[in-house]
C-alpha cells in the first residue's frame, strides 16, 4: 500500500534528522574534552609500574610551583591598583611550607626554558585545566570538582573554591580583568555586551 | 586513514588527534542521546561524561562498538547523577508537563521541519523506555546487546521497547501529515 509506503518514509526521514551529521555546536566542547584529556595523561603515571605516590608528589610540587608563580603574576597584576589587594596570591600561602619562600621560589621559576621535566611542563596545562573547568560556565562545577584530572589544578588554586578566582587570575592576562564588566564610558560602543547566554 | 579500531588504540595510547576523532563520531550522539533526557542542561552533562572519559580512555578495553557503549554507559550515569541532583525524573522536561496536549503540533513541527531538534522532540514524547530504547539504537547506533547493557536489561527488552517506540512514531507523524483523519480520542 502506497500509504504503508509514505509511512515508512516519513519515519526515515524522522530518523535521518535525528542522526544527521554533526552540527558546529554540538562540538563546541572538543578542546575542552582535549584539553582534560592531555591533562589526564600529565597526571597520570605513564608506566603502570611506577609507585603512584611519585607522581601524584611531582604532581604537587609542580602545581606549588606554578601557585607561586602565579602568585607574583597576580601580585604583580595587582601592584598597578593600589590598595586593592585581591585574594589569590594567598593560596600559595596555604599551601604549606612553600608559603614564605615563595618570592624566592618564583625567581627561580620564572627561568621556564628548562627542559621540559616534570617540573616545568604543568605550566600550560594548568592554563588549559582553567579552560576546561570553566568552560561549563554558569553551572555547578561539582562534577568537575570530583574528577581527579582537576586536582592540580584545585592544589594549585589552594582548595576547589578558590578555582574560578586562580582561573581568572591565571587567564586574565589576554581577557584583560573580565570581572566586573562596568565600563561607564563608552557611549559608542556597538554591541559588545559581556552578558552570555546563561541558556 | 585509520580504522576505528586504530584510532581507538591511538586514543588509548595517549594521541590527541585519535581523540579528537573519537569526541567528533561519539559527542553528537551523546548529545542527542543527553537532550532527550536532561533537556538543556546536555551540553554540560557532556562535558562531565567527557572529563570522566578523557581521564578513563587508558584503562578502557574492547573494541570501537564497545567504546561507543562505555561512552554512552558513561553519559547516562552522569545524567542520572544530574538528574538526582536536580530532584528530576529523566525524560520528563518540565515545560512538557504543560505541553501535554500539543503532541499533534510536536509530530507536525517534525514531519514539517524534519530538523534534528522536531525529531527528537518527538522522541522524547515516548514513553521512557521507548524513547531510550529508540535513541540508543538508532540515535547512538549500539546494537540490541549493547543497548542493553548500558540500560540494565535484556536485550528482547530493549528490541521490543525500540520496536514499539518506533511503531508509535510512525503512527504520529501519519497522524500529523494526514489531519483529515484525526484520531477518534
Amino acid at each position: 500500500m502506497s500509504d504503508h509506503r509514505a509511512e515508512h518514509d516519513r519515519l526515515s526521514d524522522l530518523l535521518a534528522a535525528a542522526t544527521a551529521p554533526a552540527r558546529d555546536h554540538e562540538l563546541a566542547g572538543e578542546q575542552a574534552a582535549v584539553t582534560a584529556f592531555r591533562a589526564a595523561r600529565l597526571t597520570a603515571a605513564p608506566q603502570p609500574r611506577r609507585p603512584r605516590m611519585l607522581s601524584l608528589l611531582s604532581v604537587k610540587i609542580a602545581a606549588t610551583a606554578v601557585a607561586a608563580a602565579g602568585g607574583i603574576a597576580l601580585a604583580a597584576a595587582a601592584g598597578a591598583l593600589p590598595g586593592q589587594q585581591r585574594e589569590e596570591p594567598a593560596p600559595a600561602a596555604d599551601t604549606n611550607v612553600v608559603s614564605t619562600t615563595s618570592t624566592t621560589t618564583a625567581k627561580n621559576t620564572q627561568t621556564p626554558d628548562q627542559k621540559p621535566d616534570n617540573t616545568a611542563s604543568p605550566s600550560p596545562s594548568l592554563k588549559g585545566l582553567c579552560q576546561a573547568y570553566t568552560s561549563g560556565a554558569g553551572e555547578d562545577h561539582g562534577k568537575a570538582r570530583e574528577n581527579p584530572a582537576f586536582s592540580a589544578l584545585i592544589t594549585a588554586a589552594g582548595g576547589a573554591d578558590r578555582v574560578p578566582a586562580f582561573c581568572s587570575g591565571l587567564l586574565g592576562d589576554k581577557a584583560g580583568k573580565s570581572n566586573k564588566p562596568e565600563k561607564p564610558d563608552t557611549p559608542g560602543n556597538s554591541d559588545h555586551t559581556p552578558g552570555k547566554p546563561t541558556r | 586513514m585509520r580504522s576505528g579500531d586504530e584510532v581507538l588504540a591511538a586514543a588509548r595510547l595517549g594521541d590527541e588527534d585519535a581523540f579528537r576523532t573519537l569526541y567528533r563520531d561519539v559527542q553528537p550522539k551523546l548529545l542527542r542521546y543527553l537532550q532527550v533526557l536532561v533537556g538543556a542542561d546536555a551540553e554540560d552533562v557532556a562535558s562531565d561524561a567527557w572529563l570522566q572519559m578523557a581521564r578513563d580512555l587508558a584503562t578502557f578495553r574492547g573494541d570501537l562498538d564497545g567504546f561507543r557503549g562505555w561512552a554512552t554507559t558513561i553519559a547516562r550515569n552522569r545524567a542520572m547523577d544530574h538528574l538526582r541532583r536536580q530532584q528530576r525524573r529523566p525524560l520528563v522536561p518540565v515545560e512538557d508537563v504543560a505541553e501535554r496536549a500539543s503532541l499533534e503540533d510536536t509530530a507536525q513541527a517534525a514531519l514539517d521541519s524534519v530538523s534534528t531538534d522536531a525529531a527528537l522532540s518527538l522522541i522524547a514524547r515516548l514513553p521512557p523506555d521507548q524513547a531510550e530504547a529508540v535513541l540508543l539504537r538508532t540515535v547512538v547506533g549500539l546494537d540490541a546487546k549493547s543497548a542493553a547493557k548500558v540500560l540494565g536489561k535484556r536485550p528482547g527488552a530493549v528490541r521490543t521497547a525500540a520496536h514499539r517506540g518506533l511503531r508509535t512514531l510512525a503512527a504520529q507523524l501519519d497522524a500529523a501529515a494526514l489531519p483529515a483523519r484525526t484520531p477518534s480520542e
